[in-house]
């Protein structure tokens, strides 16, 4: 994954509408230079601008103070047993759904998902990226992926495109 | 030998993550047989993993671009933009990247490199003035010069000029009075102009110093080479100014 996709996946899940996340992307870029102009000299980028992307992502959110959780989908409540979730749900799948059920989720869940998961960071990078110890996002990390799972399964049972 | 510990959140992320290794994750594997709790906690953290991954996304094409329109736009009521637009447009966005380019995708390569094959994956030319060195005029091979300028690859400076085909491919020709450095795993050409040939981030280059120094890159190596041909035979290549080669001007 490129650069620059790597740092709007994770504005996606920083950002709720496509506009906003485009807008951090550059404000992480920005950052990036004027902190390489500081002497700033990583030796990966990748979690270095994902470290960027998420300090800006979160000050933007607390100036703004609007509410992440805002979903309008009534899809987080309860889990369902199933069989195979995984071929049912993914063969239902679309990302407009996919990218509201991230939206269920709680921030360190969906942006522990976002960095491991989407963008590939190892869980030691993400915990770097995150200010937390690595147990903290692994745990984070497996109750985000059970809550999407879960989500998700309720999305196909109610037959939702 | 049983499993070291019991906490199937954490040992379930770690596996489905990958991050055990061999030893580790044989004898969780053979816990997890013998342990339901573990066994579900797999299970369910492999479905979500796949769904999360489903969630990846492109950057907008055009979103490097509109980076460059609002650095290019002028002061921005941010502390931070402000502060940067006080630096020429151009420059600030050619660093941004040529930084961002020597750290990604031509990871090992000498910055200059690193720098081009980054201006070019991109298809932006930021110029710190206006070239040295006349553009190639390359219409009658159905190549439209787009931009060119001057820029600096990671200290080196350069003339780029950035061409596209009708059906949108493009291709960046730098001209330099210096040495164009050597990439990574470059393979030396003995035959024929010389200088060396390279793949790099899913590009491809090629180098030369005569009848100057120049560094041909594109995505497509036939049009590389069509390129380096035409600007080695210098036949078709003349700007409205003056020859771009010391062939005389007829």
């Amino acid at each position: 994954m490129g650069a620059m996709d790597l740092v709007y996946n994770i504005a996606r899940r920083m950002e709720r509408s496509p506009e906003d996340a485009r807008d951090l992307v550059q404000d992480t870029y920005l950052s990036a230079f004027s902190a390489w102009t500081k002497g700033s000299k990583p030796d990966r980028v990748e979690p270095w601008l994902a470290t960027i992307c998420l300090n800006l992502g979160r000050s933007r959110y607390r100036r703004s103070r609007r509410a992440l959780r805002e979903v309008p989908l009534e899809l987080a409540r309860g889990a369902v047993d199933r069989s195979d979730p995984e071929s049912e749900a993914l063969a239902s799948l679309d990302a407009a759904a996919l990218h509201q059920a991230m939206w269920t989720l709680d921030e360190g869940q969906r942006i522990a998902l976002a960095l491991v998961d989407i963008c590939g960071l190892s869980t030691t990078e993400a915990a770097q990226v995150m200010g937390t110890p690595r147990g903290t996002v692994l745990s984070r990390l497996h109750r985000g992926r059970r809550a999407l799972a879960h989500v998700m399964s309720e999305h196909v049972d109610r037959g939702e495109p | 030998m049983g499993w070291r510990t019991h906490d199937p959140e954490r040992d379930a992320a770690a596996y489905v993550s990958g991050e055990m290794g061999q030893s580790e994750r044989e004898r969780f594997e053979a816990h997890v047989l013998g342990c339901d709790d573990c066994w579900g906690e797999v299970s369910i953290g492999r479905d979500g993993r796949a769904m999360a991954e489903a969630a990846r996304e492109m950057a907008p094409a055009g979103l490097s671009d509109s980076i460059r329109g609002v650095v290019s736009a002028g002061p921005i009521p941010q502390p931070a933009r402000r502060r940067l637009a006080l630096v020429p447009a151009a420059v600030l966005l050619l660093a941004i990247v040529v930084v961002v380019g020597a750290l990604l995708g031509s990871r090992g390569e000498p910055g200059p490199i690193a720098a081009a094959v980054a201006a070019a994956r991109t298809q932006t030319i930021a110029a710190r003035g206006p070239s040295v060195h006349p553009a190639p005029d390359l219409a009658r091979m159905g190549l439209a010069l787009v931009v060119d300028g001057r820029v600096e690859l990671a200290g080196l400076p350069s003339d780029a000029f950035l061409y596209r085909t009708s059906s949108g491919d493009s291709v960046v020709l730098f001209v330099s009075d210096e040495s164009f450095p050597v990439a990574r795993d470059a393979t030396l050409r003995e035959m024929g102009n010389g200088g060396w040939s390279a793949r790099s981030d899913g590009m491809t280059l090629v180098c030369g110093d005569r009848p100057t120094n120049y560094l041909v890159i594109a995505q497509d190596p036939s049009l590389v080479g069509l390129v380096e041909h035409a600007f080695v035979s210098g036949t078709l290549i003349r700007s409205g100014r003056r020859c771009f080669l010391l062939r005389p001007c007829d």
